[in-house]
């Protein structure tokens, strides 16, 4: 799959290190203290070869640091429908906010974009593109079911643990700022087709 | 989703949680046993989640798990169907 060079220039901060990316957002006392215990796992993990506190300490430093900084919306409320049918006789969907589109289609804008895509799923591979600047999109470069499971779907359907996968499906690109036109318009929207279309349940996967 | 926090503060209806890297959600680009077990996972939990807004952390360890076995021992032996 094709991504542009460029968008991955313009986001320097999408870095292997996941959500360690917001301590860009950090103030400088709390980034110098971030480094200095990660030197000092560092030293005391190379004396005794267990790298397992340094393991952890990134990834608790990751969440610490994505729930001060990258605070999420919060809702009131859950929705919830019952899953009552049986997965070998139900119709699913598998959508993704990973900015995946089809060469042809408008490209997502990757500074904010609340419109979705229609992907079928036996689109060629060659014909699909990416754009989301907000994570690291070589791996969906490389192979589109890490972000968008289109071609495993299709697979549970042919074994018989699926009754039915959507196609078209929807794709989204996740970099929202205002995420109003999301919450208003096309969310519902999207959500309105796949009752239209029978969809029994829905799994979204999300970068 | 990656981020426990963030699954329960979005208040979805379901959330599965895995510790993989950001931007890999159903798992590493080529291993699609990875990525079955993944939304097998999730299409389980359909029906299996029993109150709205339960968050599932599963235990998978990126790549150091052997997806392919953890398929067979589901599907009772069988490589790859179900």
């Amino acid at each position: 799959m094709a991504i542009e060079l460029s968008d991955l220039i313009k986001n320097p901060e999408t870095a292997p290190f996941s959500k360690l990316k917001y301590l860009k957002w950090t103030p400088e006392d709390e980034v110098t203290e971030f480094f200095n215990r990660l030197f000092h796992l560092n030293v005391a993990a190379r004396e005794t070869g267990d790298w397992s506190p340094v393991d952890r300490f990134l990834e608790e430093e990751g969440d610490r640091i994505a729930a001060t900084v990258a605070r999420p919306m919060t809702f009131d409320d859950t929705p919830w429908s019952p899953f009552k049918k049986r997965l070998s006789e139900s119709k699913v969907a598998v959508l993704s906010t990973g900015g995946v589109y089809i060469e042809g289609q408008k490209p997502f804008d990757t500074d904010g974009d609340w419109s979705y895509r229609e992907i079928p799923l036996d689109t060629p591979l060659d014909q699909l593109r990416v754009a989301h600047t907000h994570y690291d999109t070589t791996g969906v470069a490389e192979d589109v079911d890490s972000v968008l499971a289109m071609h495993r779907v299709q697979e549970l359907v042919s074994d018989g643990m699926v009754g039915e996968a959507l196609t078209p499906t929807y794709s989204f690109m996740g970099y929202i700022p205002d995420p109003s036109g999301l919450m208003e318009v096309t969310g519902p929207e999207v959500a309105e087709r796949l009752k239209e279309d029978g969809v029994d349940g829905v799994v979204i996967g999300t970068t | 989703m990656v981020d426990r926090t963030r699954a329960e503060s979005l208040s979805v209806p379901r959330g599965l949680v895995l510790r993989f890297p950001f931007g890999r959600p159903f798992g590493a680009p080529g291993n699609p046993d990875q990525q079955r077990v993944v939304l097998e996972d999730a299409l389980t939990m359909l029906s299996s989640a029993r109150e709205p807004g339960e968050v599932r952390t599963m235990p998978y360890r990126w790549r150091r798990e052997d997806y392919g076995r953890i398929l067979a021992e589901r599907h009772g032996g069988m490589s790859a169907g179900i």
